[in-house]
């Protein structure tokens, strides 16, 4: 039985979208550790962001969640295969920090 | 019409609905791009056009490997396959998650001996240096979806038997042994038509689907059938609805859709993504059939998926659980028009021990669903698996069929199809199909309690344990080879896979070590098999249970596992895996104040 608390308050949930600054690396790994950290049922401190995300048992549904919720907080399109092409909260943050720089 | 084969069918819809489509295809992204529209008519234009090429170049009983993109253009390759008397063996394309897919692919072009690759454009030039590398004969490539390949006047119309083969459906995740399920013409138009008659479908029926095309729920269950009945699919790719599950029941609302199949996971993404002031906007109260299958059905996801819906109309009784296998095509049973899918709840220890008795305890029970009626378009028996003998109602037992969807066997495969598809009872009747999958009838309907099969089912794909095993013996000095057990257990709602690895020197090694190396097996088996594998278990040597003849115990070793008899020198487990199986760790911890 899921365990989900998808009505009660969780991390990001009420942040609102972030539009016209530049994000950087540190708030995208803070953002992906809580949201990461709601989905696996751990505190986003015991969210390794180096860990490859399968390995800390995130699936490729949850992938894909995570990139629609990327796109809903930073209002920008965000690719369908990010969290396969760069497989860890780290390099997620790094390649999309460089990228919204460089819009 | 009076025919029974698709091929017949679709030739004849083309004369007379020849202007109504079959596909719409939605491209990703709401509203950006154009729907992609392929009527009867130009199905069996192209079709003829694309067979008459295959025929210059091949000849009939020859397999054609189909990796494609989602859309109607592998819809099309598909049926010119069926157009040219050769054999369509549709794979997913090998990019995206899971290194193993590129073993997947040798193994099954391989296997299957294709001898042309129909692809599209966009990934005609990759494939070619891809295949160039992984097959041992030679194979033509050619992309399909250009209009410029063979001439409609020079095809020839094919010889279909009953017996003809219509497609090699490999079954779904096994990397190293693939085995391709040969379905005829006849067992495919008898699923089809039981299909029909399940959930009582009417002819020009308005499907939508988002599952993998060439998955057998997303080929037989959504375009096949579709076609069988004259019907229009509306087609999305899975990518799309992954991304926004709103899109999928919007297209439910929009179109009128009546029919539409999904995995047990994609009801419970629609209730976690889909917010209640979107639900105000849909209108479900015309969708007929929400068909769950492909993965075990959740008595728990039904219930909030039908709460969660209900402000959209959703009617209680469309939502049916089904039961079924590539082995008979696609259906055994799903539940029909008239009633809702009644839980019982059952003695979860009982279970175990393959006794099914009904209890009210809700602390020891577990709900069971009824994956429908016991079929009529099957002879099915329980059967004790061990002794063969057949089993009454009420008992659990392995669940074997007959009937005329059953398909021909396992291509080249003719030991594991004796075995698999040629099983008789002890009191000699049969042939029957060994499904591996246990089951009861209870009540005149059919509940499925568990497997056999040694197979893991992860967001309705099929991995197989042995695959894990041979990869993590590969990893490691360590590590050593062929000692080693995989399996799933119930995580929250799915399925969670464990593997459990001898290593020789596990007393002497630091705790920081073999978290180094728990690590390492977490994510080298993840990227391989495109899945979480992330509860990790170290035992001593000989801590992995083998038969007499070398055989690794698996269901054994996932009995120790989840009682917590396995004492594992090390273990790293997810924290739904941990809560499940290790309440007395967690006791002990919220005793301690932790």
């Amino acid at each position: 039985m899921s365990q989900i608390d998808w009505k009660g308050s969780t991390p990001g949930e009420t942040e609102t979208p972030v539009v016209n600054r530049v994000v950087t690396a540190a708030e995208l790994s803070e953002f992906l550790r809580g949201r990461v950290a709601r989905m696996i049922g751990v505190t986003p401190d015991e969210v390794d962001p180096t860990a490859p995300l399968a390995s800390i048992g995130v699936d490729s549904v949850h992938a894909m969640e995570l990139v629609a919720e990327l796109e809903e907080w930073l209002g920008t399109h965000v690719p369908d295969h990010l969290a396969w092409s760069y497989p860890t909260i780290a390099l997620i943050s790094e390649q999309l920090a460089s990228a919204e720089s460089l819009a | 019409m009076q025919h029974n084969d698709i091929f017949h069918s679709t030739r004849e819809y083309a004369q007379v609905i020849g202007d109504q489509n079959a596909i719409v295809f939605l491209p990703d992204g709401p509203g950006s791009a154009v729907r992609t529209e392929l009527s009867y008519g130009e199905l069996d234009l192209r079709s003829r056009r694309l067979a008459s090429w295959l025929q210059e170049h091949r000849a009939a009983g020859d397999r054609v490997l189909l990796l494609y993109p989602p859309g109607a253009a592998f819809v099309t390759a598909f049926f010119a396959c069926l157009y040219a008397g050769m054999i369509p063996v549709p794979a997913p394309l090998p990019a995206g998650d899971g290194k193993g897919k590129v073993d997947r692919l040798r193994t099954i072009v391989n296997a299957a001996g294709c001898s042309v690759l129909f692809t599209d454009h966009a990934n005609l030039a990759d494939l070619q240096e891809q295949l160039a590398e992984l097959i041992d004969h030679d194979i033509l490539c050619a992309a399909t979806d250009a209009d410029d390949l063979g001439d409609p006047d020079g095809w020839r119309e094919p010889v279909i038997r009953p017996e003809t083969l219509a497609l090699l459906q490999f079954t779904s995740g096994s990397t190293s042994e693939p085995r391709g399920v040969m379905v005829s013409h006849e067992s495919l138009w008898a699923n089809l038509d039981l299909i029909k008659r399940t959930f009582g479908l009417p002819t020009c029926a308005k499907v939508a689907s988002w599952l993998p095309h060439y998955h057998d729920m997303g080929l037989i269950g959504g375009s096949l059938s579709t076609i069988f009945l004259g019907g229009t699919l509306w087609l999305m790719s899975p990518m799309s609805f992954l991304r926004d599950p709103y899109r999928w029941l919007d297209l439910i609302d929009q179109e009128g859709i009546h029919i539409s199949p999904a995995p047990n996971f994609a009801y419970d993404l629609c209730v976690r993504r889909i917010k209640p002031a979107q639900v105000e906007q849909l209108d479900l109260s015309r969708w007929r059939h929400a068909l769950n299958g492909a993965e075990p059905v959740d008595p728990a996801t039904l219930r909030r998926f039908e709460l969660h819906f209900a402000p959209a109309g959703l009617r209680p009784e469309t939502i049916r659980p089904c039961y079924g296998m590539a082995e008979v095509g696609l259906l055994v049973t799903g539940t029909d028009e008239n009633r809702r899918a009644q839980p019982v709840r059952v003695d979860a220890a009982d279970i175990e021990r393959r006794l099914f008795t009904p209890t009210d305890d809700v602390a020891a029970g577990r709900e069971l669903t009824s994956s429908g009626p016991v079929p009529t378009g099957f002879d099915l028996r329980i059967v004790d698996p061990d002794s063969r003998t057949p089993l009454e109602d009420g008992r659990i037992g392995e669940i074997w069929l007959s009937g005329p969807s059953v398909a021909l066997g396992y291509w080249g495969k003719p030991d594991e199809s004796a075995a698999v598809f040629d099983a008789y009872t002890n009191d000699d009747e049969g042939p029957y199909l060994r499904t591996g999958d246990l089951g009861v009838c209870h009540d005149g309907d059919l509940y499925i309690t568990g497997r056999i099969k040694e197979l893991i089912i992860v967001n309705g794909r099929n991995i197989y344990p042995q695959d894990l095993e041979r990869k993590l013996g590969l990893l490691h000095p360590a590590l050593s080879e062929g000692a080693s057990a995989a399996f799933g257990v119930p995580g929250d709602g799915a399925e969670r896979i464990v593997v459990i690895q001898e290593i020789r020197t596990a007393g002497a090694a630091a705790p920081t070590e073999l978290q180094q190396l728990a690590d390492l097996v977490k994510s080298e088996l993840s990227a391989y098999a495109g899945s979480p594998v992330a509860n990790v278990c170290f035992v001593k040597r000989g801590g992995v249970l083998r038969t007499t003849s070398g055989k690794v115990r698996r269901t054994s070793m996932r009995e120790l596992f989840v009682t917590d008899r396995l004492q594992p020198h090390f273990e790293d487990l997810e924290p739904s895996v941990k809560k499940l199986h290790r309440a007395s760790v967690m006791e002990a911890l919220a005793g301690a104040g932790v």
